[in-house]
């Protein structure tokens, strides 16, 4: 009795002990079981409820079949329709979409209004999962992996589109021509050249929006109406913008802080290298970089190079001699835009592009005025630095596809996806632009969710005030003529150097932002994060990233 | 076993059965809680493979390649791995150290107390355990602030001392760590004892007190060896989770700050950066093992040492 007793406790140890394994680490295994069933429905029934990527090859094999003449993207829709008038259900796909802002109010009404649109054309319905940036990251990480619910398309950036290709989550595109076949408005719009850059391992595992691919890096932005208040001159060019110097903006800065002794000049964060400079973070990561990516080929630790070097002197002595930053800014995540919006920070730094200055305008609640210290240029992820992924579980990838296609293609759904319902949440001007309705504005907007960037087609929307209304023209343009870097299109495969980069990525968010925001000694405290990047396996990690990309460059 | 069951007599069964039927009431009351203990920590073991594959969303859990152990090499491969395995066990053994000594002496205070606010005194200091890490973090942050700190503001100014950038500062957090894993769970803690206290026979102090035994001495020689056993079993408890750090405390209390990683990074902080950077359920599932054996090899061998050293308070 005495050692079933012991057997007992100890069973109960041993539970007690792995059950953190269990109910944090791993997947439950509901969901495991969940997900198996999926798979296993999907392989054995087709047909039943929806559409999968069996019934797509099936009716393939019955293609030249002369069924009414219908092509397989006729007989698509036609199927659901046959399903709807036997369920009254309509299927649906789910589109997740992240915003800086959260779901915004109006998200159930705009899902209807196109919904009105989509039951129509493709006998299906759309749902938008709206997630703040933060959450969006965790949520979509963790269905991606259990499946829980549906998540037929997903930013893929948002998550890291490397990890979720190794992850395995996105699905090829290109398997069984699914995106000629039910996405030609895709095709057509995004070139092969672009596409060709999204691949890995020659598979198409994401497609970029329509958007600017160059960055006019070194955009710093300053409210208006301190600028007026302290009588600066400004001439802004025909693209909105004013070219000038750090040392000019240095000047700026100093009348802001006189005149405005309550406020914090710069509201630094995010990623203020990567924004300021030209130096390209081949891999999606700054172990290793191009500093002039569009003339050498060499991969070199940034960390060691004079451009570093002036950027955290420079920031040192604006936090710690000029005082322009918040001495909590290491501890306020805020977004920038966010806190110049609040109105404690008049100036942030961002990366610039046609039209920018009405979208950061509307994202900051005020004008703001776009200076320009860089240049344009085309990073190595310039394509698929925003990239919208297809889940490799999703229930139907051809309605999904269809839906994409649609988002891509059709001026009404894109309009109500970018601004919402004409009368609500927009109204035309005299001139043709857009703007809010009275009693509206950017505080108190259902649907102004200024992510533009992130939805399939904006271009195909009207312009809102303050934008050219060529803007999607001159976006084409200034995508075409900015100078490439040499490495465009070139992803890093990181897989067998996991533990190195666990450990870099710990020294840059112990030193990165300190040195960034000016709270480290410049010297001492690059000296110090070089020798933590070393002991990391720094000069392994940039020797790989060159033979990649030696690789890459023989291939091409 | 074995020679046990086959020892017992046709009679004994009998018994047992009679003492089986007797105890339905009681076996129902548990079987909530076994029924939980079943499903939240049995059914989730076979994901335990997790750790070996090479985990891939279109395979499954199941159907993904196996890896060998490439995924546990990512928690020793780099420097990293001392830091963060120092930091967890040295702030546990800081805590179990501290917050059992502190929580004894509040038990005993509150159990000496005659106060009619006893009861209010008892919620007060149990009142942090209920709140949660994130909030917690930001009444630690409403001090610690630089620039609108209490204690930068209300206290180091007026003493004309310069103020102190708290989220930069290391040498300041292994205290306030375990200052503020104190405060949130003493409360807790010295409710157990507590109720341990309570139950031990009143007679004993009384039998002392005739005897002339003060305060002290009763303390010392009833009441502390009284409640060796509660001791001993907290104490196995927390070492067996000695490689497990409280998460909302390392990562949310310091504000994930990276200047504070060399004394606030745990092996918790490390994987769960690395899963969110990497994205890799593998790698995760794989620091989750090596914990969890890690704390059964160690809560197995203090268990031995205790059973060698007093038999009747082993676990088993």
């Amino acid at each position: 009795m005495k050692n079933v007793k012991k057997l007992l406790a100890l069973l109960l140890v041993f539970a007690m002990v792995f059950a953190l394994v269990g109910c944090t680490n791993t997947p439950k295994p509901d969901d495991t079981k969940a997900d198996t069933q999926k798979e296993e429905t999907k392989k054995d029934e087709p047909a039943k409820d929806t559409e999968t990527e069996k019934a797509d090859t099936d009716e393939k094999g019955d293609e030249p079949a002369p069924e009414g003449e219908l092509s397989p993207y006729e007989e698509a829709i036609a199927k659901r329709r046959e399903e709807y008038e036997k369920t009254g259900e309509y299927q649906k796909v789910v589109y997740a979409i992240y915003t800086w802002i959260g779901k915004p109010a109006g998200t159930e009404r705009i899902q209807e209004e196109m919904n009105k649109i989509l039951r129509e054309k493709l006998c299906l319905e759309i749902e938008l999962m709206v997630l703040d940036f933060a959450s969006y990251r965790q949520n979509i990480q963790l269905n991606l992996t259990n499946n829980d619910e549906q998540v037929d398309w997903f930013g893929g950036n948002a998550l890291g589109y490397t990890s979720c290709v190794n992850n395995g989550f996105c699905y090829d595109m290109e398997e069984d021509n699914l995106i000629e076949t039910y996405g030609p408005g895709i095709c057509e719009l995004i070139s092969e050249e672009y596409r060709d850059a999204c691949k890995f391992d020659g598979k198409l595992t994401g497609i970029p929006p329509m958007k600017d691919i160059a960055i006019n890096c070194g955009a710093m932005m300053i409210g208006k109406e301190y600028l007026d208040a302290i009588g600066y001159e400004y001439h802004e060019n025909e693209n909105q913008e004013v070219p000038t110097t750090w040392d000019e903006i240095e000047k700026i800065f100093t009348q802001l802080h006189e005149k405005f002794p309550d406020k914090y000049v710069f509201a630094v964060g995010g990623n203020q290298f990567g924004q300021g400079s030209i130096v390209d973070n081949i891999g999606n990561d700054w172990f290793g970089v191009l500093l002039d990516p569009t003339k050498d080929k060499t991969v070199v630790n940034l960390f060691e190079s004079d451009e570093w070097m002036t950027m955290v002197k420079r920031m040192y002595d604006w936090n710690q001699n000029k005082g322009f930053m918040s001495a909590d800014a290491l501890t306020d995540t805020t977004s920038i835009s966010a806190k110049c919006k609040s109105g404690q920070y008049m100036a942030m730094l961002s990366q610039a592009k046609p039209g920018y200055k009405s979208q950061i305008s509307g994202e900051c609640g005020r004008e703001m005025i776009v200076f320009i210290l860089g240049q344009p240029i085309v990073k190595s992820s310039g394509v698929s630095n925003v990239i919208t992924c297809l889940n490799q579980a999703s229930p139907d990838p051809i309605a999904a596809m269809q839906v994409m296609n649609e988002l891509y293609t059709d001026p009404e759904l894109s309009t109500l996806l970018v601004w919402g319902q004409e009368g609500i949440d927009y109204v035309f001007t005299d001139d043709g632009h857009i703007t809010f309705p009275e009693g509206v504005d950017a505080q108190n907007a259902e649907w102004y969710h200024t992510m533009n960037w992130e939805l399939p087609n904006q271009y195909l929307t009207p312009c809102w005030v303050g934008d050219p209304l060529d803007l999607g023209q001159k976006t084409m343009e200034f995508n075409n003529s900015a100078p490439k870097s040499l490495a465009m299109g070139f992803t890093f495969d990181n897989t067998e150097f996991t533990a190195e980069y666990a450990a870099l990525q710990s020294a840059y968010d112990e030193y990165a932002n300190q040195l960034l925001y000016g709270f480290l000694d410049p010297e001492k405290g690059t000296a110090e994060f070089n020798e933590k990047l070393k002991a990391a396996g720094l000069d392994e990690y940039i020797a790989e990233k060159q033979r990649q990309l030696d690789a890459w460059f023989a291939a091409q | 076993m074995a020679r046990t069951i086959q020892t017992w007599p046709n009679a004994k069964n009998k018994n047992i059965g009679k003492k089986f039927v007797k105890s339905i009431p009681f076996y129902i009351m548990a079987l909530p809680a076994a029924v939980y203990l079943f499903i939240n920590n049995y059914m989730p073991l076979p994901g335990l493979v997790l750790a070996f594959k090479n985990f891939n969303a279109k395979k499954g859990i199941y159907g993904s390649d196996w890896y060998g152990l490439k995924n546990f090499k990512y928690l020793f491969a780099t420097g990293e791995a001392f830091t963060i395995t120092r930091n967890t066990l040295l702030y546990n053994f800081a805590f179990i150290i501290i917050n059992t000594i502190l929580a004894i002496f509040v038990a005993i205070l509150l159990s000496e107390m005659r106060s009619r606010f006893k009861s209010v005194y008892q919620s007060l200091i149990l009142l942090p355990y209920m709140i949660s890490m994130v909030i917690v973090s930001y009444l630690v942050f409403a001090f610690l602030s630089t620039e609108n700190g209490f204690l930068n503001n209300t206290i180091l100014k007026p003493l004309g001392k310069d103020p102190i950038a708290w989220y930069s500062e290391k040498k300041y957090w292994p205290f306030i760590l375990v200052l503020v894993s104190c405060w949130k769970v003493i409360g807790y803690n010295c409710i157990i004892y507590l109720s341990s206290i309570l139950g031990i026979d009143r007679t004993f102090y009384e039998a002392a007190a005739i005897d002339g035994a003060g305060k002290i001495k009763q303390i010392t020689r009833i009441t502390l060896p009284l409640l060796k056993p509660t001791i001993i079993m907290m104490t196995l408890l927390a070492i067996g989770r000695i490689f497990y750090s409280d998460f909302g405390l390392f990562y949310q209390v310091p504000q994930n700050q990276g200047a504070l990683y060399p004394v606030t990074n745990t092996i918790d902080t490390y994987v769960y950066r690395g899963l969110i950077q990497n994205g890799k359920p593998a790698l995760s599932a794989a620091a989750g093992l090596y914990q969890s054996f890690v704390g059964f090899v160690l809560i197995l061998s203090a268990n031995l040492i205790v059973r060698r050293i007093d038999a009747d308070s082993a676990l088993f």
